[in-house]
């Protein structure tokens, strides 16, 4: 059992032979074994750079003894859309050794398998990712409680995502900040709070996150949380739409058609807005 | 190399290409004569992007000219370059076949039989295109489809949704398209070609100053964005993946130049971004652009004009871009805008030494060249453009005038705000019909819960008088579902409570001005709130009041679904769109955080869809479901609203008994009256 410091608990991870991947189990196959005779015990070094190596090798042919960043997002590729479990394996070697990266790459690809145990099997990844301070991984688990899953059958958990976003620090992670805000405006797990709320969409986008800019130009529109400053909203709206945010553009070719202090009344660009609309919503960015 | 118009027929094209193409898949040693040192050639690589079929300068929706757009006036650009430099390259970025009513028709609506070539490809051919790429949108009608129209068989197990896979290669364009980012989880493989080796004589001039032709060989590579796998999830999910554009490039580049290229140009589907390269990331280039081997980048899929030394986007402020020059991290490249409004054109100064071409870059310069002059006029159309694709135009301006359904009442938002639903309640119907038959087959889980919509009116007189949507009885085209849902939103629903759909409908309620019974004066019914935040649920099963005496939040009282009080704790699904479901109109409790469903069809497809599947609409089962009402009160003074004069008798028509005229000029010279509304009945 690992105690976080903020007293989430997570559970043990599997150990020794059982839920070692496959490129783990070729491994043994090919004269290893004696490194690997290590029931309930964690691997020693020499084992996981043994079991790296042949991992990447089965992979792709070449050693790649310490994968870097984009390899490990190369192999989540693989492995989640790719359904290579080649790929899954060598992300779950290199989350034995400790890489914090491959363990959020691994939980991700596995969150993504429809089945409940694979999923389960993500979020204790993501949680020893965490573990070792990763906020993308802080970020993928508060998303995993504040939406919940349907596949999975987890129930969304507003307070444990909150954890999860205040760990992730939210005054430098654009991202944290932009799921407390939701959090705060929304008043999941414990009362509303529209003046934090818009606080924190400022900070996320202060730090470029056009979904947060949108959601401060709708704090400034409506007043919730801040002074209403209906020329404040459009000027976020319009650092958001630059970014292809599909609603931005939308309160662009609303703006446009009725006229408005920045934007003069034209229903050429009123049209033209609805027509970026349809494009930005075709491709529509990934959510935060 | 350098071509002049007309063309000769499209199968002399077509087999010596095909020629060309064959002899260059087996090239594996370069044996050339060799190239005298000091050697020199001008070459214009030219681009266009995102034409997403916009071949003729044409609005197929309002079935008029629209001359800020359209290939055909492209194409004289690339005539004009064509005169101007003496060796051109033509390439095409991608987001080329989806994207107006034209691509519809011949995917969706007339799907193209095998041996024909889509339109936007046959005016493409007789541009004579040396190579093109794949964009996103590429992928938008499916993998079987854009199989077909590529002249492809994909080595894949396509998704359930799809049709067969064409049994033997269809028709296609006559220049290659590339891809080098998406592979089949079948069998691995890249699902085109990943790159092409292109063999072309040019003209150069020779170190004793004389003209002499030489032979040039150009590796042609091309990427999308990664993000496709969720853009068009329902065909790609599972069947394919992506890998990393850089990794792609350092695999396949080297292999190119060891084939023998001289040049190798990078077409990616994909604008900048300086921050940490992963391989998933959506736009690359920035990182591409420092791939060694690579001579210039065609980028796109942004809809931006690169170089641009005016731009103030992200994207084009990011350090090692140079926005004016059009450089990125030194390499020459460029953005063709979109829709045809624009080519690209990066000129290279080629020069051998030791026998081999490269590129003088401090010769190079990058241009968009837009099809607007500077004094705002337009550059004239190549008329063979229109002349190619004159038949499929016209199918395509048939097709949007051909009527999908009828309907035995107008359509109007003239007495939305007093309750006339006939612009609203098929909308709705539409939407629920959609999103009940999408949880039965999708959402087991959520079976037994009630789908509700809600929708609101787009125009509401803001304007004046011809500012509201009018349908009149009879047929309805294709057009007029674009008048029923003015934006291209996208169908979303959301699971909310009885209490978050009575906030919602509060929210929607600030439409109205709060009303004192007591006053004698006339009091405004509808307030500052736009006509597109008053959502209404309009169906039998759902009532409720909306008591205008109250203040905003305490207006809507006693909802009642099928027959009993809704429980604030009851569970409903919501179909809507996009914008709302994602904090649009900053209704509590919608922040994307509810959405169960995010379709990729936009609310205006599952309009039509549902009209041409009920054909005929009547009053009595589409037109007529008021679920709202004012909560009765007797005001001692008029209460009055603003709408189009003339229109009493529509109001008749639907029901609407408690409105009369009060003023017949409301003076603002717009057309409108301005009417009395009796909220005691």
């Amino acid at each position: 059992m690992t105690t976080l410091t903020n007293g989430v608990v997570l559970p043990p991870l599997p150990r020794g032979g059982e839920g070692w991947g496959e490129g783990a189990r070729r491994a043994q196959a090919t004269g290893n074994s004696q490194h690997l005779n290590h029931k309930n015990t964690a691997p020693n070094r020499i084992t996981v750079k043994l079991l790296l190596i042949a991992a990447s090798l089965v992979w792709t042919n070449s050693a790649l003894a310490s994968p870097s960043l984009a390899e490990i997002d190369r192999l989540r590729m693989h492995a989640d859309a790719g359904r290579d479990d080649r790929a899954l394996d060598a992300l779950l070697a290199s989350a034995r050794a400790g890489s914090a990266d491959a363990q959020r790459a691994a939980g991700e690809a596995l969150l993504n398998r429809v089945d409940q145990v694979r999923a389960a099997e993500g979020m204790r990844w993501l949680e020893r990712a965490a573990s070792q301070n990763d906020i993308r991984a802080m970020i993928l688990l508060g998303k995993a409680w504040l939406f919940g899953s349907l596949t999975a059958s987890r129930a969304p958990d507003a307070k444990k995502a909150r954890l999860w976003f205040e760990r992730a620090q939210p005054s430098v992670n654009a991202q944290a900040a932009y799921y407390m805000g939701l959090i705060e405006k929304g008043g999941y797990g414990s009362a509303a709070n529209p003046a934090r709320a818009a606080e924190h969409f400022r900070l996320s986008a202060q730090q470029g996150l056009p979904e947060a800019m949108y959601l401060l130009g709708n704090a400034y529109a409506s007043g919730e949380g801040v002074d209403s400053d209906p020329r404040e909203a459009m000027r976020w709206y319009l650092r958001a739409a630059a970014f292809e945010h599909p609603q931005a553009i939308q309160e662009l070719a609303h703006a446009f058609a009725r006229g408005d202090t920045l934007l003069p009344q034209s229903e050429f660009q009123a049209e033209q807005m609805r027509r970026a609309v349809e494009h930005a919503l075709r491709h529509p960015k990934a959510a935060p | 190399m350098k071509r002049s118009f007309p063309l000769p027929p499209l199968a002399i094209v077509a087999s010596s290409l095909s020629l060309l193409l064959a002899s260059c898949a087996t090239t594996t040693v370069d044996v050339r004569p060799p190239i005298g040192d000091g050697t020199r050639a001008e070459m214009a690589l030219l681009e266009t992007t995102d034409l997403h079929t916009n071949v003729l300068s044409y609005d197929y929706f309002r079935l008029s000219e629209d001359k800020t757009i359209g290939f055909e006036r492209v194409a004289t650009l690339i005539t004009d370059a064509r005169k101007q430099f003496a060796n051109t390259l033509l390439f095409d970025n991608g987001d080329t076949i989806q994207g107006t009513a034209l691509s519809d028709y011949q995917a969706q609506v007339k799907p193209l039989a095998c041996d024909q070539v889509l339109a936007m490809y046959k005016v493409m051919n007789a541009l004579q295109y040396d190579a093109g790429g794949i964009g996103n949108h590429e992928f938008n009608y499916g993998l079987s489809f854009l199989s077909q129209v590529t002249g492809n068989r994909f080595n894949v197990d396509l998704a359930a949704s799809e049709k067969p896979m064409p049994a033997q290669p269809c028709a296609g364009p006559n220049f290659p398209l590339v891809l080098a980012n998406v592979l089949s989880v079948k069998d691995r493989q890249p699902l085109f070609k990943p790159y092409v080796i292109l063999d072309r004589t040019i003209k150069a001039v020779g170190n004793d100053g004389k003209p002499v032709n030489a032979t040039l060989k150009v590796g042609v590579i091309a990427f999308t964005p990664p993000k496709i796998l969720d853009w068009d999830k329902r065909w790609l999910n599972g069947v394919v993946y992506t890998d990393g554009i850089k990794e792609m490039a350092e695999k396949y580049v080297p292999e190119m130049r060891a084939k023998g290229a001289d040049l190798v140009i990078a077409i990616s589907h994909g604008g900048l971004d300086a921050g940490q390269y992963t391989p998933s990331m959506e736009n690359a280039n920035w990182h591409l652009a420092l791939v060694p081997g690579i001579d210039a980048m065609l980028i796109g899929h942004s809809h931006q004009q690169f170089p641009n030394a005016a731009s103030t986007i992200p994207q084009f402020n990011l350090p090692g871009v140079d926005k004016a020059k059009g450089f990125v991290n030194g390499m020459p490249t460029v953005m063709a805008n979109f829709w045809g409004k624009t080519l690209g054109v990066i000129q290279m100064s080629l020069v051998t030494k030791d026998g081999k071409w490269s590129v003088d870059r401090s010769k190079t310069v990058v241009e968009a060249r837009s099809i607007q002059n500077a004094d705002k006029s337009f550059v004239e159309p190549l008329p063979a453009v229109a002349a190619t694709i004159e038949a499929e135009h016209q199918a395509t301006i048939q097709y949007v005038k051909t009527p999908i359904g009828s309907s035995d009442f107008a359509m109007t938002s003239y007495f939305v705000d007093v309750g006339d639903t006939s612009s609203i309640q098929i909308v709705n119907q539409a939407q629920t019909d959609y999103v009940a038959n999408y949880v039965k087959a999708n959402l087991p889980q959520f079976a037994s819960l009630p789908v509700l919509s809600t929708a609101s009116p787009f125009k509401t007189g803001f304007a004046g008088g011809a500012d509201f949507t009018d349908i009149a009885a009879g047929n309805i085209a294709i057009n007029n579902a674009a008048d029923l849902y003015l934006f291209p939103n996208t169908l979303y629903a959301v699971k909310v409570t009885g209490a978050g759909l009575k906030d919602w409908l509060e929210a929607a309620a600030r439409r109205f001005r709060q009303i004192d019974p007591a006053l004698t004066i006339e009091q405004s019914l509808t307030s500052t709130a736009p006509g597109y935040t008053f959502d209404m649920i309009t169906s039998r099963d759902f009532s409720y009041e909306i008591d205008v005496t109250q203040g905003n939040g305490k207006r809507i009282k006693n909802l009642i679904y099928q027959g009993a009080p809704v429980s604030p704790s009851a569970e409903f699904i919501v179909a809507t769109n996009n914008y709302r479901a994602s904090g649009g109109g900053n209704f509590p409790g919608l922040d994307g955080t509810k959405t169960i469903i995010a379709s990729p069809d936009t609310n205006r497809d599952v309009l039509i869809q549902y009209i041409k599947t009920t054909k005929a609409l009547t009053r009595k089962d589409h037109g007529s479901d008021q679920s709202w009402r004012f909560s009765k009160v007797t005001t001692a003074g008029p209460v009055t609203f603003k709408s189009a004069a003339n229109k009493l008798p529509l109001a008749a028509a639907a029901g609407i008994d408690n409105v009369s005229l009060f003023k017949a000029d409301d003076g603002s010279g717009k057309g409108l009256s301005v009417y009395q509304v009796d909220l005691s009945k």
